[in-house]
């Protein structure tokens, strides 16, 4: 399976993000916002549409390309240096995927625009419905990678990103490397910051005898962060 | 009855803003921080209490329960909305030297970031701590915080970092305040940071969120 790079735009209201998974994503538990909160992020889900501009895009490598090592791996000359939690499941997978994903710039403008106008409360808000947009269109590519893979007889793993599970967020250049210049709109920062903020980066494994584990926050070692507890209960 | 201060305090912590304020659902028509600092310091009550018995408590509290994921950013940004209605009534007192902040605090996000909301968090929580901060918003590189420092002598600095490339940055920072300024209190935080990364650039400390940072600096400059 191989493919050129693809980039698809995806419309807000198929992602059905609803309040409750936003508050998940804010660190509520019970994924229950309380009153007036849980308003006001209805009132901004309804406005969400015209401020996002949901895109998400993947390129499936040529799989002579690419060779999966212990802690890592390559693709023609570049090694990925991902460590060994990441390459373990990787190690079946007969080619990679790239993929990215971005809630667009808006988001992050109207944001910005609330926290001027001091309404720090739906400034907040707004930053999280963002995040949870990037994450639902990374998992919306997934499974378009997923669909893809499966007229071939594949299957994908989950998808991990640079930056987490220490393999180093710096990396994201190189996989930025292998993706057309401004891909999906997104753009890398000499810091490995990518604009829109609100983006996501990662790699899939693709390949007949590939198994899907865990998301990558069960196996993140990043043990005081509110999303690891929350994806261990 | 409780009394004026620890009024002040309930509803900073609270977010109770002023009386028209629909937040929180509970507190509807009743006084918010804005009427009762107004009404203390009619009263006669001196405005460094209302500061450390009123609206520091509050925040403290709100604070702690933060820190102990009791509440989270929502409610923390609500009460300190309400801690700044309070402060404008405290200014003409802080700019007449008639109350006293607890010193400054310089903050911004370092060079190659673009995060603010843990940084903004950071800086409502010392300014409800009694701090004056100086805000260097986000990318700020060491020029910047240098400027900072020379322009407020004994300050205290706090530089936030979000991803590991960025914080990086940190580590030139401090090195450059530590030549300027070697007695300037320095303080790193951050998602990605550790105290094992604060000790290795040579920070004083690491604050995980905000009221860590705030008790930290509070127990520094006493
Ligand atoms: C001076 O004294 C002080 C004291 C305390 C200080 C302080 C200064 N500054 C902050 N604090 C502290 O007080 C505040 C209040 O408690 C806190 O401030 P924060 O700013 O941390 O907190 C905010 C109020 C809320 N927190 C947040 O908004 C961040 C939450 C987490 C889960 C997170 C989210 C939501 C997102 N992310 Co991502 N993300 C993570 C975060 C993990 C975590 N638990 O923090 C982190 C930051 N992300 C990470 C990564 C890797 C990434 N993310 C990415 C993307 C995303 C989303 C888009 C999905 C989303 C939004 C990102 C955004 N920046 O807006 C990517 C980068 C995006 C980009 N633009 O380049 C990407 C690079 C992944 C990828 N390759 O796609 C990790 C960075 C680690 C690293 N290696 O650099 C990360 C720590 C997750 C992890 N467990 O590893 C404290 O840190």
């Amino acid at each position: 399976m191989q493919t050129d790079p693809e980039c698809l735009t995806i419309p807000f209201q198929s992602l059905e993000i609803t309040r409750d998974d936003i508050a998940l994503g804010m660190g509520y538990a019970d994924g229950a916002l309380p009153m007036p909160f849980s308003a006001q992020m209805d009132t901004l889900l309804a406005q969400a549409e015209r401020h996002v501009r949901i895109r998400a895009g993947f390129r499936v490598l040529p799989p002579s390309s690419v060779r999966i090592a212990a802690a890592g791996f390559f693709i023609e000359d570049t090694y990925f240096e991902t460590n060994r939690i990441i390459a373990r499941p990787l190690r079946k997978a007969e080619t990679l995927a790239f993929f990215v994903a971005t809630a667009g710039q808006g988001i992050t403008a109207w944001s910005k625009d609330l926290f001027e106008s001091d309404d720090l409360v739906q400034a907040y808000l707004v930053d999280a419905l963002g995040s949870e947009i990037a994450e639902r269109a990374a998992e919306r590519i997934q499974k378009e990678i997923a669909e893809r893979a499966e007229t071939e007889g594949c299957r994908i793993t989950n998808r991990y990103s640079p930056g987490y599970c220490n393999w180093s967020v710096a990396e994201q250049h190189k996989l930025f490397a292998f993706l057309p210049d401004n891909f999906c709109s997104i753009t890398l920062t000499p810091s490995a910051l990518m604009q829109p903020t609100k983006s996501v980066s990662g790699v899939i494994g693709v390949g007949a005898n590939v198994q899907k584990l865990d998301y990558e926050c069960k196996i993140c070692l990043e043990t005081h962060c509110y999303r690891h507890n929350i994806r261990h209960m | 009855m409780a009394s004026i201060l620890e009024l002040i305090a309930t509803c900073t912590e609270r977010g109770k803003l002023n009386k028209d304020a629909p937040y929180p659902p509970d507190m509807r028509e009743l006084n918010g921080v804005d009427e009762l600092v107004a009404q203390a310091l009619s009263d006669g009550i001196d405005p460094d209490e209302v500061l450390n018995q009123g609206l520091m408590v509050g925040m403290g509290r709100i604070g702690e329960q933060f820190s102990r994921n009791e509440v989270f950013v929502p409610e923390l940004l609500m009460a300190a909305r309400a801690m700044s209605a309070g402060m404008k009534h405290l200014k003409p007192h802080f700019d007449s030297g008639a109350a006293k902040r607890k010193g400054t605090f310089v903050i911004g996000t370092v060079a190659g970031d673009l995060h603010d909301i843990g940084k903004n968090l950071v800086r409502m929580v010392m300014e409800g701590g009694g701090w004056e901060v100086v805000d260097l918003g986000v990318d700020a590189g060491v020029d910047k915080f240098l400027a900072a420092v020379e322009l407020n002598p004994g300050c205290a600095v706090g530089l936030s970092a979000l991803l590991t490339t960025t914080m990086g940055h940190m580590g030139d920072i401090v090195q450059a305040i530590r030549d300027k300024a070697p007695d300037t209190k320095i303080l790193v935080g951050g998602a990605p940071l550790t105290q094992e990364f604060c000790d290795m650039i040579g920070a004083d400390s690491y604050a995980r969120d905000p009221q860590l940072a705030l008790e930290y600096l509070s127990s520094s400059f006493v």
